[in-house]
């Protein structure tokens, strides 16, 4: 079932040409966690903000638990829509203890006994110790969860995050993610988060959508934008791709330096081909199917070496080799492409990253 | 579509909070249009043109000349004494810090007349000449244009010291070392680095020492300078002649809309002074032999003379008079003040809230714009705002008069002009700006997201201002009407014009006394005015030593 519902939900800051979210169409299910991934400037915020209430569509419809909130000539107060949200700095109210905080948004003919949802709530948060301290007595990953707490105590249909771990250090961003994906499963929550983090996205959503200028490039399971990148954005978004423009032809792609034999690809024609560097192998003598390279800079990382490399014409690829030669600038390699991880993207996105 | 699309649009911004903005602007901005349509009446009443003939030059070359005299002593004295306390170590260095700021609560006026008596014959520095042997030859006489300059001076300088003890004092340490590392003696480093950095908040705190000299009437009256606001009051109580003294308005505030223009151009995009705002504190200098002495009393003189001098003065004056002057009247006196001053820092309060919270609602340009208008009346002198609002409520007063009587042949008095209500009315159009600053500045603090939480939470904006915002603006809520009471309590050239008959508060007894040659008598009212007046100055240094703030909350 559709807890929400974005159609064709369009926003512009003041008389910008450019839109702050172009055309986007998204749904999220029950009990579903769904990230928005993009970086800054991207819309993302905007996003959320127009699904909360904060912000005002220019176009678009809205619903949820398929009540239309936002519609032409329509929008819903964001008081009236029934989302929890967690704010990027928390929002708790500072003159409020931990249990106030959690009450403020509890009614009395939803719950006949508002201490008791309290206890419930700050329990299943694990921070019923602490109901009666002040948020600035607290540290910022209960802060957090005094946050979530606080949106998830009235039920409601849909929780929005943003930016839940930006304010959290290295070492506790790592339990938190583990935290609040528990935590929100277990309140059997619909959320939408937004994050400039993949790896936030990777650890915590069932499903991510990525943003670039307003647009949605991408929806699907952390999964599916690794193995099938609609395009090079999203690639690129998981590290680093080498992407080249290519021909296709009975299962060959032709590039200029040379060419890759044995993909099972039925392409044909002008296509832009991306591989990652660990799905390129170094070799040091010359073998079927590879390509003569000179090492342009190597550099050691521990578990593998960066190998950056000249194939001729102009084309130049990043390695992450994991034998045990150590490279050097200069050195003669061979490489070979691994033709079954080889991606065909959709052409001329954003052609300044292709190399 | 578009056309539906924008009419949508502004249907958002159509809720309790934006009506009772513009209402509240609109009644605000009374004195204002009265002024701006008033001016464009066409007179050519005998009055105007023989004033313009005789006096206009004198007004606008005295008012002129003390804002400019004005100015150059209180920067030389606020700059001065700011530098030391803040860069040098000399004794009673952190007193100093402090109470630098009381010259503030003397009013001027007070200050005036207090002066005026102790350069008299019989005050206690002829006495002084006179017991050592001068003849009588040696006068100083204090009551021209010089003298009332100074006195000023005197008390005014707090405004620039204020803001920049603040700056200095915020100025990263190392930015100072940094430039005597490059070879700067300490006399370079103040004039090159501190005081260029420190520039566009001085001048913020100068402009407010200009509005106060224009705004002054007391002081340039008992000295007898013609200035402005002295011919806005000759032209409406002596001439009966409003059309003159809205003339005389509006020059002056045509040169008040200069200073404003001016000071917010010299500030232009100069960001550089919140930039140099961290790092650590300075080590103050160490100064010796003479060179320390000298650093002493250029913060002592100040302070000596803006403050303790005429406040002891005025204590033995009391002393010898208060048995005379304490009866009832003036406890009635005492409750008129205080009531009225109470009542009006509470609306100004409330006002703020509403007027600040729909800009808060309601997002958008247009609403902070209008928030900023009703804030105007700080800048506006007193004497104009009582005769902007005179006027119209004059003419309301007969329109309801003449209709009443001809409909119902019933005769009423004066219901809105020559009342309680017209003053109040005028204390907050005049006083609202001081009570929303510090608001404004408390909800900047707060910030957005903490509404955000309590709408998503289901809360309306009713419940967001009652539960979560007001309880966490709670200080600044106070201060903001402190302020507000005692600004009202000093306040004198408004109070004139605008109180009913025979109605009297601290400030205007005490200025009928002083100018009846009782100044012993006005003592006992002037301390209680002063003395309530350094409450504000306590706060405000309480909030300064918490937020180093930059003087905004005077502003």
């Amino acid at each position: 079932m559709e807890v929400l519902s974005i159609k064709n939900l369009h926003k512009r800051f003041g008389k910008k040409l450019q839109y702050a979210v172009n055309n986007a169409s998204l749904t999220v299910n029950k009990g579903e966690l769904l990230a928005l991934v993009g970086e800054s400037g991207s819309g993302k915020t905007t996003l959320l903000r127009l699904v909360a209430g904060f912000e005002e569509a220019d176009q678009g419809q809205i619903s949820i638990n398929g009540d239309i909130v936002v519609d032409d000539n329509f929008s819903m107060k964001p008081e009236k829509r029934k989302i929890g949200m967690v704010f990027q700095d928390y929002a708790l109210f500072p003159h409020l203890t931990v249990a106030e905080n959690i009450k403020f948004g509890l009614s009395k003919s939803q719950f006949p006994n508002l201490n008791e949802r309290v206890r419930e709530i700050t329990d299943m948060v694990g921070l019923s110790s602490y109901e009666n301290r002040y948020p600035h007595h607290l540290s910022g990953g209960q802060q957090q969860r005094v946050a979530l707490a606080r949106a998830l105590a009235p039920n409601p249909g849909l929780i929005l995050l943003d930016e839940p771990f930006s304010n959290l250090d290295a070492v506790l961003k790592d339990q938190v993610r583990e935290e609040v994906r528990s935590i929100i499963k277990k309140a059997g929550a619909t959320a939408l988060f937004v994050t400039h983090d993949m790896r936030d996205a990777l650890s915590s959503a069932d499903r991510i959508a990525i943003l670039k200028d307003g647009k949605i490039q991408q929806v699907g399971t952390p999964r599916e934008l690794y193995e099938t990148p609609k395009n090079l954005y999203v690639a690129s978004f998981f590290g680093k791709i080498n992407a080249m423009n290519a021909t296709a032809e009975n299962g060959t792609y032709k590039l200029k330096a040379g060419e890759i034999k044995g993909a099972k690809t039925d392409k044909k024609g002008q296509i832009l081909i991306a591989i990652r560097p660990e799905n390129i192998e170094i070799l040091t003598e010359p073998k079927d199917n590879t390509f003569p390279a000179k090492v342009e800079l190597a550099q050691y990382f521990g578990d593998h070496q960066q190998v950056h490399a000249d194939i001729g014409a102009e084309t130049h690829v990043v390695i992450h080799a994991h034998e045990k030669i150590l490279f050097d600038k200069g050195d003669n390699i061979y490489l070979r492409f691994n033709p079954n991880k080889i991606h065909v993207l959709d052409t001329c996105w954003y052609p300044g990253l292709v190399s | 579509m578009s056309k539906l699309k924008s009419i949508s649009k502004l249907k958002k911004y159509a809720n309790g909070w934006s009506f009772a903005l513009i209402a509240l602007v609109l009644i605000i901005g009374l004195p204002i249009y009265t002024l701006f349509f008033k001016l464009f009446d066409k007179t050519t009443e005998s009055v105007w043109s023989h004033l313009v003939e005789t006096v206009l030059a004198d007004y606008i070359l005295n008012s002129i000349g003390l804002v400019i005299l004005v100015s150059i002593l209180t920067l030389l004295m606020g700059i001065s004494s700011a530098w030391i306390v803040s860069t040098c170590r000399i004794p009673f260095r952190r007193q100093f810090e402090w109470m630098l700021i009381l010259p503030l609560a003397i009013p001027t006026y007070i200050a005036a007349y207090t002066y005026a008596g102790i350069f008299d014959y019989t005050g206690p520095i002829q006495v002084f000449l006179r017991d050592i042997g001068f003849s009588e030859l040696v006068y100083i006489d204090i009551m021209n244009f010089w003298g009332v300059a100074v006195v000023m001076a005197l008390v005014l300088f707090p405004y620039v010291y204020v803001v920049a003890r603040s700056t200095f004092m915020s100025q990263s340490a190392t930015l100072l070392e940094a430039s005597r590392i490059l070879g700067s003696s300490s006399w370079k480093t103040f004039f090159k680095i501190a005081l260029p950095i420190s520039r566009p908040a001085i001048i913020g705190g100068l402009s407010l020492v200009m509005m106060e000299v224009l705004n002054d009437y007391g002081a340039v009256k008992y000295y007898g300078v013609s200035t402005f606001t002295t011919g806005i009051f000759r032209a409406w109580f002596s001439f009966g002649d409003p059309n003159s003294a809205i003339n005389l308005s509006g020059i002056l505030m045509v040169f008040i809309f200069i200073m404003i223009m001016a000071e917010r151009l010299q500030r232009g995009r100069t960001k550089f002074d919140e930039g140099a705002r961290i790092g650590r504190q300075l080590k103050r200098y160490q100064l010796k032999g003479w060179k320390k002495f000298f650093a002493w009393l250029v913060c002592f003189i100040p302070l000596f003379l803006g403050f303790i001098a005429p406040v002891f003065q005025l204590i033995l004056w009391s002393f010898q008079t208060i048995k005379k002057i304490i009866d009832f009247e003036f406890l009635v006196l005492m409750a008129n003040s205080f009531g009225l001053a109470l009542l009006a820092a509470a609306l100004c309060v409330t006002f703020s809230i509403i007027i600040l919270f729909a800009v808060k609602v309601n997002k958008n340009r247009f609403f902070s714009l209008l928030a900023k208008f009703a804030a105007l009346g700080y800048s506006i002198p007193g004497a104009v705002i009582a005769i902007g609002i005179m006027i119209p409520l004059l003419g309301f007063d007969k329109f309801l008069i003449s209709t009443w009587e001809h409909s119902f042949n019933l005769k009423i008095g004066l219901i809105f002009s020559g009342t309680i209500f017209a003053l109040t009315f005028a204390y907050v159009v005049r006083f609202l700006t001081v009570s929303s600053n510090p608001i404004e500045a408390a909800f900047k603090k707060t910030g957005d997201s903490i509404d955000e939480a309590s709408y998503s939470l289901g809360a309306g904006s009713f419940k967001t201002l009652l539960k979560v915002n007001l309880p966490l603006i709670k200080s600044a809520l106070i201060s903001g009407g402190i302020l507000v009471f005692v600004d009202i309590l000093k306040e004198l050239p408004l109070t004139l014009i605008l109180r009913p008959f025979n109605f009297h508060t601290l400030a205007t007894k005490a200025y009928e006394l002083a100018s009846d040659e009782m100044i012993a008598e006005s003592a006992t009212p002037s301390l209680i005015i002063i003395v309530i007046g350094t409450i504000p100055i306590i706060i405000l240094n309480r909030l300064m030593k918490t937020s180093k703030s930059d003087g905004s909350i005077i502003n």
